[in-house]
Order: C-alpha cells, then sequence, then structure tokens
C-alpha cells in the first residue's frame, strides 16, 4: 500500500501501535547468530507457538544482530515494558521460553550482558532487538519515516544545518564533517546528483555496518533519503560487499517495501521530491572503500582511486557531483532529525559527538558489538564493557583495521576520540577494536596487515605496490629470525615513503600497523631479531612444541591429530625433525601439557 | 614581480609560483608542463607526452601548497590552480624521489635507464631486495599506448597489488595485437622485446608473432601484415604499403 | 550458455555487474562468455580480463562440490585460522584458488566475514561454521563427506 501523504502516514501509524501484540520474541539472526543455530531456535519457538494456538498473543520475529555475538543465538522477550534476554539458547529450550514468557511478571538479564551493555549507550543498535529486518512496518512502529516526514516539511539547507551543528562526523575513518560535505554537493550547479552509501566494510575484524544493514536497513535507507533531500539529489547508490549475503538481501526487500509504501519513488509523501535507490554489489576488493576507487568500481571499471581535486563532491559518479557517507553516518541522520541537533551534540566529547559502534573481538570475555558515546576511554571499552582479556595478560589493542595502529597498555585511558586516536599513531578507523593478549605476536600482526594490504592495494602506485612488498619482505625475514638491526630503520624510511608518496587513503595509512608496533613494541622486534626467539610463541620458524611430563595425562589426543607422526607418546617427546609446527597438538590439548618455546 | 607568461594570448590563466617564480599559466596546463616549459627539472619514467598522465611511478613527486595547506603530489596529473605554490627541490621531496628510485632499482637493477636516473639522483646501491628475472615496473606505458595511441588494446594490467600484471588477456597472445610494436619502443626498462626473423615479428614476452609483409619489388619484409591492414583501413590508405619505402622512393 | 546469460549481457551496460551475475549464475567466469561479452559489447578481451582478475569474488576455475572459504579477518588469524588454512589445503590436496583432484573440494582464502565474534570461520557450501581448530574441521569435513555418500547411494 502507498502512503499519499503525512496525514495518511499518521493514521498508518496508529493502526499500526493498535496490532501490536502482548508478548513479542525477538531471535537474534544476524549472520553470527545463523552461525550458531539462530534458525533452529526460531522455528522451533515458531513450532511450539503454534502448538499451544498462541499466536494472537505472541509475536516471533528472526530479527537483526543484537550485539551480544558472544553468546549467540540470543532471544529477547519484550512483554509490556518487562524485557528478558536469554542467551546461548538452545532450540530445545523452546517449550520453557514459551512457558515461562507467558508467566513472566519480572525482568531480566543475564550478568554477562548486564557488563556488557553497562557502559554503552545504544542508539543506533538498539533497535535491532526490536526490528524485523524483513518487515517495514516494524520500524514503522518504532518511529521509523518520521524523521523523513519531518525533514520534507523543512527546507534543504535547514536540514543541512542542522546536521553541521550536530557535530556529525564520517563514521568510515577519516571523520571529516559530514553537513561541511553536505554543504559542499548541494551548492554545486548541476542537473543530475548522486548520494551512495558506502557499505564496504573491508576492514579485517570490522562488522560494524554488517549488524546495521542486517539488522536495520530501513534505519540508513531513511537516513539516505533525507540526505538525497537536503543535498538534491534524485539518485542513491548503496555499494554493498558481496562478502556479506544477507545483508544484500535484507536490503534489496527493505528498498522494494520502501518503493511499496512511497517511501521511495515519485513525489514522496506529496513533497514534490522523487528519489531513486540501487544496490551496487561491490566486486571484492577492499580498495574500493576508498569513495573514489568506489565510484571507479560503480562506473564498470577496475577500483584504481583518482586524485583529488576534482573531489567527488564536484565531479563525481559519471562526472556529477556525489556525496558519499558511510553506512553509520546515514544511520545517524534520522536520529538528528528527530532529535534534534542539540541532543546529539550534548552527547561524546570535544570535536567528536554522538556515539560510535566498535566491534570489540579478539582475546577478550565479551565480544561483540559495542555502542558509547565518543569519549569513553578504551580502558572502559576493554576492561568494564569487554570484561577484560580472556585468560592471560592484555599486550595491545589494534585500532583501526589496517589502516590503523596497535594501542599499548600505557595509553588505554585514551578516550575514542578523532583527534586523540590519531595522537597515537593510529586512527579512529570505522570501528574494528581487536584485543591482543601476550600470545599474539605483534610482528606477526604487522605482517598479518602488510600482507593483507599488499594485495589489497590497487597496485598502481609504485610506492604503495613496491613499498609495501618490500616492507613485507624485510618482516618475513624478522618473523624467520633473519633480520637485522638495520631493518628497523628500513622499516620507519619506507613507512614514511609509502605514506608521502602515494596518492590515495589505502597507502597513505598503509604503514600505520608496522609504524605504531615499532614505536610501541620494540623490544619484540629486538627480541626477534637478537635473540631469534618469538616472545608470543606465534612466529613458526622460532618455536619449538614439547610435552611437559607433568601435566600430560597420557589421552593421546595430540597423537591422534598429528599429520605428520611427530609425537612420541612414550617418551613424553615431539620430534623436531618430523614437527611441520601446524599446532594442532596445541589446540587439542586440554591440559595445557603441550607448550611453546 | 611577475615572469613574463609563457602563453600570451590564453583564455584561461590562472597565477602560480613554482620554486619562487611567479608566472601567468594556462589553467590547462599541469605542474609538470609548467616546469617543462621553464626549464625545471622533474624526473619521470611512465609519463609520455602523447599519453594522458598516469602518475604510477611517483617519480615526479613535488610539495605543493594550497590555501596554505601543504601536500605531496605527483607533476605529471596535478592541475595549476589559481595561488598554487610548487617546491620541486626540498629535503623532503629529494629523499622521496632517492627511495622512490631505490625501490625501483631493487625491481628492474640491470635497467640502464634506471640506474641512470638513480645516479642522476645520487643513489648508487639499493639497501632493498633485489628481484630477479622480471624488469617491469609496472609504469603502465605500453598498455597505455596500445589503447589511447593505436586503439589495439590488446595488453593490460591485470590482477592487483603485488601480484599485478601487464599483458594481453588469459597471458595468451593478443588476437587485437597487430604486431606494431609501440609497446616496446615506449619501455623504459627495454622489457619487451621485438624479434625479425623469416618473415616473421614476434613479440615478447607477450608471445605474439605476426606475418610481416613482403615488398612487391624487392621482396624483402618490411611492415607486420595487420598493421598494414590497419593502416590501409583506418586512413583508406590503400595499396600504400605494396611496396617498402625504398622501392617506393624508386630508390630500391 | 543459457538464454538468461545471453539476456542480461544484451541489456546490461556494467560490466561489473554483467560479470557479477555470470559469476553467480554458472559458479565461474568460463573464458568463451568473456569472450562473448568483449564481442557482444565491443569491449576489448583485455578490459573484460582486467575487471575479472581485479575483483576477488570473480572465479576464473570452477568451483569443487564443496567449496570452502576460510576466514582471513584480523580476529580469526589471531586464533590461528592459519593453521586452517594449511590443515584444509593438506587433507582436500588442493589450494587456495585451484579446485582438488577429484573436484570434490575447492578452497578460497577470503577476507573478513564480519562475523568475528565466533572465529576461525569457514563457510562450506553458504553454511557458516564458527570457532574452528583443526580437529573440529576434520570431523566437520568427514561428517559431510559421509552425508554425501549417504546422498549419493540413495
Amino acid at each position: 500500500m502507498k502512503i499519499k501523504n503525512v496525514k495518511e502516514f499518521e493514521e498508518f501509524k496508529r493502526n499500526i501501535a493498535k496490532r501490536k501484540k502482548d508478548i513479542v520474541i525477538s531471535v537474534s539472526s544476524g549472520t553470527c547468530g545463523l552461525a550458531k543455530g539462530a534458525e533452529e531456535v526460531f522455528e522451533a519457538l515458531k513450532k511450539e507457538i503454534e502448538i499451544n494456538g498462541l499466536e494472537k498473543k505472541i509475536e516471533i520475529k528472526a530479527t537483526g544482530c543484537h550485539g551480544f555475538c558472544q553468546y549467540e543465538p540470543t532471544v529477547v522477550i519484550k512483554k509490556n515494558d518487562l524485557e528478558v534476554i536469554l542467551i546461548n539458547v538452545n532450540e530445545k529450550d523452546s517449550k520453557k521460553i514459551i512457558e515461562s514468557a507467558l508467566r513472566r511478571k519480572k525482568s531480566y538479564t543475564p550478568k554477562e550482558i548486564k557488563e556488557f551493555v553497562s557502559k554503552q549507550k545504544r542508539i543506533l543498535l538498539e533497535n535491532n532487538k526490536y526490528v524485523d529486518p524483513k518487515n517495514i512496518e516494524d520500524y514503522i512502529a518504532i518511529g521509523g519515516y518520521t524523521s523523513l516526514s519531518k525533514a520534507l516539511n523543512m527546507e534543504g539547507k535547514e536540514i543541512v544545518e542542522i546536521v553541521k551543528k550536530s557535530g556529525l562526523r564520517g563514521r568510515g575513518g577519516a571523520g571529516f564533517p559530514t553537513g561541511k560535505k553536505w554543504d559542499m554537493c548541494r551548492n554545486q550547479k548541476s542537473d543530475k546528483k548522486y548520494i551512495i552509501c558506502n557499505a564496504d566494510e573491508g576492514d579485517p575484524g570490522a562488522y560494524m555496518n554488517r549488524a546495521l544493514l542486517e539488522g536495520n536497513p530501513h534505519l540508513i535507507i531513511e537516513g539516505m533519503i533525507i540526505g538525497a533531500y537536503a543535498i538534491g539529489a534524485d539518485e542513491g547508490i548503496i555499494y554493498v560487499r558481496s562478502e556479506y549475503p544477507l545483508a544484500v538481501k535484507n536490503l534489496e526487500i527493505a528498498i522494494k517495501q520502501a518503493e511499496e509504501y512511497g517511501f521511495l519513488g515519485e513525489n514522496i509523501l506529496s513533497s514534490g521530491f522523487n528519489f531513486k535507490l540501487k544496490i551496487f554489489e561491490g566486486a571484492g576488493a577492499f580498495v574500493c572503500g576508498e569513495e573514489t576507487a568506489l565510484i571507479s568500481s560503480i562506473e564498470g571499471f577496475a577500483g584504481e582511486p583518482r586524485l583529488r581535486p576534482p573531489y567527488p563532491a564536484e565531479k563525481g559518479l559519471y562526472g556529477k557531483p556525489t556525496n558519499i557517507n558511510n553506512v553509520e553516518t546515514w544511520a545517524n541522520v534520522p536520529f538528528i532529525i528527530a532529535y534534534g541537533w542539540k541532543w546529539f551534540s550534548s552527547i561524546g566529547t570535544g570535536k567528536s559527538k554522538g556515539t560510535k559502534i566498535f566491534s570489540l573481538v579478539g582475546k577478550v570475555k565479551n565480544t561483540g558489538l559495542v555502542e558509547v558515546p565518543f569519549g569513553t576511554t578504551l580502558r572502559e571499552v576493554i576492561y568494564e564493557i569487554g570484561g577484560g582479556i580472556k585468560d592471560g595478560k592484555f599486550k595491545a589493542v589494534q585500532i583501526g583495521g589496517p589502516s590503523g595502529g596497535c594501542i599499548p597498555e600505557k595509553s588505554l585511558d585514551k578516550k575514542l576520540d578523532y583527534e586523540e586516536i590519531s595522537e597515537s599513531g593510529a586512527i579512529m578507523g570505522s570501528g574494528g577494536l581487536i584485543v591482543m593478549d601476550e600470545k599474539t605476536c605483534v610482528v606477526d600482526v604487522a605482517k598479518y596487515f602488510t600482507n593483507f594490504l599488499r594485495y589489497e592495494s590497487c597496485g598502481k602506485c609504485n610506492s604503495c605496490r613496491e613499498g609495501l612488498n618490500q616492507m613485507y619482505a624485510i618482516l618475513d625475514r624478522i618473523t624467520k629470525g633473519k633480520g637485522k638491526l638495520e631493518d628497523l630503520t628500513l622499516l620507519e624510511e619506507l613507512g614514511e615513503y609509502i605514506k608521502k608518496a602515494s596518492l590515495c587513503g589505502l597507502g597513505k595509512t598503509a604503514p600505520n600497523p608496522v609504524l605504531t608496533t615499532l614505536k610501541y613494541f620494540k623490544n619484540e622486534y629486538l627480541a626477534h631479531i637478537k635473540e631469534k626467539k618469538c616472545p608470543a610463541g606465534v612466529c613458526k620458524e622460532l618455536i619449538e612444541y614439547s610435552i611437559e611430563k607433568e601435566k600430560c595425562v597420557g589421552c593421546g589426543k595430540c597423537n591422534e591429530v598429528c599429520s605428520t607422526g611427530a609425537i612420541d607418546l612414550e617418551n613424553y617427546k615431539i620430534e623436531k625433525e618430523k614437527c611441520i609446527k601446524c599446532g594442532a597438538c596445541y589446540e587439542v590439548c586440554k591440559k595445557g601439557a603441550i607448550t611453546i618455546k | 614581480m611577475q615572469e613574463r607568461c609563457y602563453y600570451d594570448k590564453m583564455k584561461d590563466k590562472v597565477e602560480i609560483k613554482i620554486d619562487g617564480k611567479e608566472l601567468i599559466v594556462p589553467s590547462s596546463a599541469t605542474i609538470l608542463d609548467v616546469a617543462n616549459e621553464i626549464g625545471i627539472y622533474i624526473p619521470t619514467l611512465c609519463h609520455n607526452d602523447a599519453l594522458k598522465p598516469y602518475a604510477s611511478c611517483r617519480m615526479c613527486l613535488v610539495e605543493i601548497y594550497t590555501n596554505g595547506r601543504k601536500r605531496i603530489v605527483t607533476a605529471c596529473n596535478y592541475k595549476v590552480e589559481n595561488g598554487l605554490e610548487v617546491y620541486t627541490t626540498t629535503k623532503e621531496v629529494e629523499k622521496l624521489r632517492k627511495i622512490n628510485i631505490e625501490i625501483l632499482l631493487a625491481k628492474a637493477p640491470d635497467s640502464k635507464k634506471i640506474q641512470d636516473l638513480a645516479f642522476k639522483l645520487g643513489v648508487s646501491e639499493t639497501r632493498f631486495k633485489k628481484e630477479k628475472g622480471n624488469s617491469c615496473i609496472l609504469c603502465g606505458l605500453c598498455a597505455r599506448i596500445c589503447e589511447e595511441i593505436v586503439g589495439a588494446s590488446a595488453i593490460n594490467f591485470y590482477d592487483r597489488g603485488n601480484k599485478r600484471k601487464i599483458g594481453p588477456p588469459f597471458g595468451e597472445p593478443s588476437e587485437d595485437c597487430i604486431g606494431c610494436g609501440m609497446c616496446a619502443y615506449v619501455c623504459p626498462t627495454n622489457t619487451i622485446e621485438i624479434i625479425e626473423k623469416d618473415g616473421k615479428r614476434i613479440i615478447e614476452p607477450w608471445g605474439k608473432e605476426v606475418k610481416m609483409k613482403k615488398c612487391e619489388k624487392c621482396g624483402n619484409y618490411f611492415i607486420p601484415q595487420p598493421l598494414a591492414n590497419k593502416l590501409e583501413k583506418e586512413f583508406g590508405l590503400k595499396d600504400a604499403f605494396k611496396y617498402c619505402p625504398k622501392c617506393k622512393n624508386g630508390k630500391g | 550458455m543459457n538464454k538468461k546469460i545471453k539476456g542480461l549481457i544484451r541489456e546490461e551496460k556494467n560490466l561489473v555487474k554483467i560479470l557479477l551475475e555470470v559469476q553467480k549464475e554458472i559458479g565461474y567466469l568460463p573464458k568463451e562468455i568473456m569472450e562473448y561479452i568483449s564481442k557482444e559489447k565491443n569491449i576489448p578481451l583485455s578490459k573484460v580480463y582486467r575487471i575479472a582478475t581485479f575483483y576477488k569474488a570473480f572465479s576464473l576455475t570452477p568451483k569443487g562440490k564443496f567449496h570452502i572459504k576460510v576466514c582471513s579477518g584480523t580476529a580469526c588469524h589471531v586464533r590461528g585460522s592459519e593453521n586452517l588454512l594449511n590443515f584444509l589445503c593438506k587433507y582436500t590436496g588442493s589450494e587456495p584458488g585451484k579446485i582438488s583432484k577429484d573436484g570434490k573440494y575447492s578452497i578460497e582464502k577470503v577476507n573478513c566475514l564480519g562475523v568475528c565474534a565466533i572465529g576461525p570461520v569457514a563457510v562450506i557450501n553458504g553454511k557458516y561454521y564458527g570457532k574452528l581448530n583443526q580437529l573440529k574441521l576434520k570431523k566437520l569435513l568427514e561428517k559431510i563427506e559421509n552425508e554425501d555418500k549417504e546422498r549419493e547411494r540413495i
């Protein structure tokens, strides 16, 4: 059904509210949840409801990721004001869950989740718990598209001013002021303008955008329509990576529904504004996260970045003024319109306003999606929200993906703030936080990122292509115990050169993982070079596996998994000549009897 | 004091400063154009005036200031703009060019052109791991001339990052290649070779073999057949390649 | 080449989109189809091949009966995904980007799949498996093989 104007929209919202059922059960069904059996849980619960004839009383929905990734599958039961969160749910529990949902009189949150959400301020993520991404009415029921309706009654210039005053900055990495970017594009005179949503989330270890795209696609779509109206664009493209099949699917459904309901298309809510939105699937290239490469890619070419100026705001897609923002940036827009710039700018710190979503992963106790106001410290995120290190001692936190850096213990009181993070040599980036403990080798991590980038570089600039290749060669020999002391100066020199001589953002930040680890963990490099040792026990050429007789219970599991027959159980020995250091025995030994030297 | 501008009657003029010299130049020019015009040396490898600038070799780095903001950019593709200040010989620029040629020297240690440029920039040895066998520096001149000038597009870049290569599709001799040899002509590192024997021209490393056309008078082979065909067809030069240049001029 | 692909090639202007659709439809980009696209769209073959090799969603070789993606994101890396990959190569006798001799397996080392919380992750024929180690993966593959044999018998 098409909603023709604001009056019809208001009436429609009232009707939806009437249809609400007493109990709503949400099963977190993002990619993580599904991998851990969310679909089975959903089916079992649905069956249970049907068996008991409770369809009119209980509504069940498969929502996007709730962000409690560690404890998937998770289920949220909402009964009027009462909320019950269940973690590590098994399909066999379905009967119990339905029974307790009917009886419940008190809210319940498991202590792990309490800890995890304690310091969070969930604005963008909160609705992932309540919205079925495949149902636009769910989104409308929580106030969705109301901001659009409000925005269409304003002047485009007014909206740009609000966004400017809110202090919203690009969430893709560099933190460019969004309002300023919109203004540049709005001021261009052109018969045609485009807006693009950069959903090419390529940073390894980061999946905030996936959670939003999968779980609440209409939020992004609404943000884009408002932005398009403010800028004066009539066509939008969501550039989403094909590695996210569920996100693509949910976006397709959402766009179709938004068209059906009249939020996309001609004369939206009788405002006279026309806007169409399409999806472009990225074909798998990290460099296409760079906006000029992304444009090349949409135009059907290889994703090679272009020289700026001209900026996309002047000459972007097909030579027309184009405004590109990241998923999370667009997602903030409906909230700013709904609650005003004053509200938004009251959250956060210094020049960084609002909240930021991080994906907290690695060797931390609670992993998952964390949304905190800017200004929260890294220590709070890792120790209070994340619950600290799983087992072992903290070594570093990697922030900002391949363009970012490793931050050590002594800098953990740094605030999550664009400027403060940059001072440390890392960047805020899109929001990946990977926690590393003593068993993570920083030289190996630096090598990992360099290896990633040397292949993800488009390969055009000599400095980026050959520079990273040489950097990798040096890191490789260090991890093999063949490094020289001069290599460290050479790495620094190379790093500076690659940053300065390369064209695009990829090259200009590519040396950060190496430069930050050199700055904060020089001793670990020196251990590899001087003592030919990997203190973390990671670099294969520098370690040896052995069996600790006292801890060994003789279960023989190690022998079972060893593919080369290197384990001599009788003598508690691992034969050096046969061992290929695959680590299978180490992974499988529950007694900790296999040690690394 | 303003220096004499080198185009007097240009329409779109901008004022720039390059190494302290104030100039009025056409807005369509690049920094490299201006530098060449007034005799300031900026090293290049992937640049050719006949082709669109590509900026892959990063040899022509210069320091610029726009609105008080400092940047390091490539001179070959950076268009001049009003108020632009350019410095071509700062310490930083010199250091970057040095390490750039050092890296190229590791990539193509036997190339005369690279060796000469390194010498000119004061680099005699490279600290980086030398690559053996393949001297291609991926400047792209061959692929660009094949597309932009010859119009054959027989070769191109493939893959990406450190696996980037240049060659014909599928690594097999390209049907689009007309054997003109322009790729070998522009290659700065002599990676591309032309061998002519037994009425054939072979272009390596593309593995392409084309037949040569015989002069109908003296019987000497003088032009690749597909090239002659293309020229005859595209420029309406019917029978233009019946005889070799010598015979045609009656000197055969 | 089926009608759907021919129709698509005729109508779609964007080369990246055409190749993505062919990849989805056939599972890889056969040489003949790239040559067909080149002729039909009047794009030099070298340009078609360039796009096909630049983007990693494209495969130039067919996939095995079981296509296994191993995530190489940072969170998976620090939890030992490299060891998983090495094991997989040994177990299947294949390597990333290649199909095993019996046509059964193909392995792909992929960039972050964004399911970092349950790393290391592998995806077998579209289904996600988390918190793997070499032993778990071995058992998983054995289970899948047995199920497959069972299916074939029926």
